[in-house]
């Protein structure tokens, strides 16, 4: 019974705040992510079909091996993110240098260089660096398995079984490695997805700031005293706070993917797993707000909260990335930090992939997550802790 | 029948000593009042009572279950009514008391009865889907009230239900806590630090101070720990000195004093008859314009216990 007052209560709460609820989590999250994605879309790749730069290539070494390595680029799998520009007139410039086919079998060495033109994106560069990277590493592993296979066959002398076996094994070429690869450039972020994930850490923390503030006040007011003066334990209590709390971020999150959703703007995917990703990571926020007003004061529950929303929006790119901006090294090093992995990592890998198998170790993550903290806030109800507070 | 039991509560903040060795029995049906000015330990002592604070040393027994061993039979018996306003603002009058019902095991239409009886009882009725927060203070107060009684508890705790409230809504309180009494036979403990209250609603009384007992009976009794005595005021439109000698010559007088205002008896409270006075005033043709008998209040047992006033 005291679940379920606590639910329709909950219910009821909700549908009577319902405008504001919808202003604060649907349509100002969605205006603020819109404005400062217009101001920074440059900073993101366009979504289209279309190769994403052009190259041109010098070959200096102009070898069987560098010959394959320009066939591969112009590959259909490769075109699909960079044009071989025979013109000359391209964003990148790719010099492969004398030696470089030898390079590859560990004779000499020989590093090929990428030239950015003046508007050129570094990061794209870094992505065509690694395609080469990928392409030579791939192309050395093979030299050395027909190696392997040439002197298998003689040792077996079955040639039957060992051109079956050679046939196999160079089926795998460089560019089936390279799938992923392209598959995660092509399918970059938007300026207003990437800011739908980065503001969804925002919401979250003002969520959890409302429910630290709300315990706070329950408990000013004496409604968890009278609460606890009717037949109700502090455990009963505590775990119909959870599951109202719970069912309040469910609304509020469920509101605003889905006016990213309506709208186009982000979580296009499928409906089933964006809920499934809702209702895990939902268990992480109520519990971590429990776990935030049982531990800890009102104020320093709330501090923690905003050091973690602040860091994150400075050092965690919502405000542009500042170690580009600034130059200074030290920005870059906390950027790595990710203070809201548990809480973006499954959207982030939803909307980039799609797929239930890229959500589901981030899923599994924040829900032992989830048990841990609700083990620990629960024996620490039992113990008394913030009994006094 | 003991229906309360304290028994012997010792409670201490760190080093402070809250309350020391505090007992007091409550009967079945009785309007107990629990008096002492702010800070003397009354709602440490009501948290302790309803299972939210367990006490260093001593007991609680309500309704025959011990309240720290059998917390959830001792509190099914409780209806609180917390000093604060212990209801959400942001739903109705109505969601409130379906929210308390249900924690209190009310359901389906049961709750709605109840529901319906508890606003009628504190005359909200006419505010069940108005949003709380729109009451003024003295309707928050009924509210509050309202969640407390709507299960029917046997035992009732008010703390200080008065505080902040128009007199209005402070009479219908006391109207309403002498008919639940009465009608319902709810046993009431009411705490205060307005004495005039606990001397209007209470037969039996405890008085704290700091944490210790200062007075604990019956009003009478409480009373005559200072005094026995109790005061005569006459206002006459004739008064002539002749008068004093019969007046003295009465077995209950203790002392007879006289000013502009009139006659100043002090009288023996259990002894004195007004009517043997009357008899004397009037065959020595004396014209009264008024009488009136002060009894020692509860407010001067305290000044004279304690040696301070009770709202300093």
């Amino acid at each position: 019974m005291t679940v379920l007052a606590y639910v329709r209560l909950a219910l009821k709460s909700i549908i009577k705040e319902l405008p504001a609820f919808v202003i604060g989590f649907a349509i100002f999250p969605i205006f603020i992510g819109l404005s400062i994605g217009f101001a920074q879309k440059n900073m993101f790749s366009p979504k289209i079909n279309e190769p994403l730069f052009t190259i041109s290539v010098m070959d200096e070494d102009n070898s069987w091996e560098s010959q394959e390595l320009i066939a591969f680029l112009q590959s259909e799998q490769v075109s699909q993110i960079l044009t071989v520009d025979v013109h000359g007139d391209a964003d990148y410039v790719l010099s492969i240098p004398d030696g470089y086919g030898l390079s590859l079998v560990g004779a000499g060495e020989a590093t090929i260089k990428v030239e950015l033109s003046k508007d050129a994106s570094r990061r794209l560069g870094n992505t065509l660096a690694s395609i080469v990277e990928m392409f030579n590493t791939e192309f050395s592993r093979g030299l050395v398995r027909e190696q392997k296979i040439a002197k298998l066959q003689e040792e077996l002398q079955v040639t039957e079984v060992g051109e079956r076996i050679r046939d196999n094994l160079t089926k795998i070429t460089p560019t089936a490695a390279l799938q992923t690869k392209i598959h995660r450039v092509k399918k970059s972020f938007t300026s207003t997805e990437y800011y739908s994930i980065k503001f969804l850490l925002f919401v979250f923390s003002m969520l959890l700031l409302a429910m630290i503030n709300a315990e706070e006040l329950e408990k000013k007011m004496g409604i968890a005293d009278r609460v606890l003066s009717t037949p109700v334990t502090r455990i009963m209590l505590f775990n119909s706070s959870f599951l109202s709390g719970y069912i309040q971020i469910l609304v509020c999150t469920f509101l605003y993917v889905g006016a990213y959703k309506v709208t186009g703007l982000s979580f296009s995917g499928s409906i089933p797993l964006l809920i499934l990703i809702v209702l895990v990571q939902g268990l992480l926020v109520a519990i971590i707000s429990l776990v935030l007003v049982t531990f800890f004061e009102k104020k320093v529950a709330s501090l923690l909260v905003q050091v973690v929303l602040y860091f994150t929006l400075i050092f965690g790119g919502l405000v542009g990335p500042l170690d580009e901006w600034t130059g200074i090294s030290i920005f870059r090093l906390l950027g790595k930090v990710k203070l809201d992995f548990l809480i973006s990592e499954p959207y982030h890998n939803y909307v980039l992939d799609n797929s239930f198998g890229s959500v589901m170790g981030p899923l599994l993550l924040s829900f032992a997550v989830t048990v841990v903290l609700y083990g620990l806030a629960i024996t620490a109800v039992k113990l008394g802790v913030g009994e006094k507070r | 029948m003991n229906y309360i039991e304290v028994k012997n509560i010792y409670k201490q903040f760190d080093s402070k000593i809250v309350l020391e060795n505090i007992s007091f029995d409550i009967q079945k049906g009785d309007i107990f009042g629990f008096i002492g000015p702010n800070g003397a330990g009354k709602t440490t002592l009501i948290r302790i009572m309803t299972g939210l604070l367990d006490a260093n040393q001593g007991s609680v027994i309500m309704g025959g279950f011990e309240v720290k061993g059998e917390a959830i039979k001792a509190k099914r018996l409780l209806g609180l009514v917390p000093q604060e306003l212990a209801i959400i603002e942001g739903v109705s009058a109505y969601d409130n008391l379906e929210f308390f019902g249900a924690l209190y095991g009310l359901r389906g239409k049961n709750l709605k009865g109840k529901i319906g009886e508890a606003l009628e009882f504190v005359g909200l009725t006419d505010k069940t889907k108005e949003k709380v927060k729109k009451f003024s203070g003295g309707m928050k107060r009924r509210l509050n009230l309202a969640a407390a009684i709507m299960h029917e508890p046997e035992i009732l705790i008010l703390d200080e239900p008065t505080v902040g409230i128009d007199p209005q809504s402070r009479n219908h309180i006391f109207d309403f806590i002498k008919h639940i009494n009465q009608e319902k036979d709810t046993t009431v403990l009411y705490t205060s630090h307005y004495m005039e209250e606990v001397e209007h609603l209470c037969d039996n009384i405890f008085i704290i101070d700091e944490g210790k007992e200062i007075a604990y009976g019956s009003k009478a009794s409480v009373k005559s720990m200072i005094s026995n005595n109790n005061k005569v005021h006459v206002q006459l439109d004739n008064f002539e000195p002749s008068l004093l000698e019969p007046i003295e010559a009465l077995d209950a007088i203790v002392n007879v004093s006289t000013d502009h205002e009139g006659l100043h008896l002090l009288v023996k409270a259990e002894e004195f008859k007004l009517a043997d006075l009357l008899k004397v005033l009037e065959q020595n043709s004396a014209v009264i314009k008024s009488v009136s008998v002060d009894e020692p209040n509860l407010e001067e047992v305290f000044l004279s216990l304690t040696g301070k006033k009770l709202r300093d």
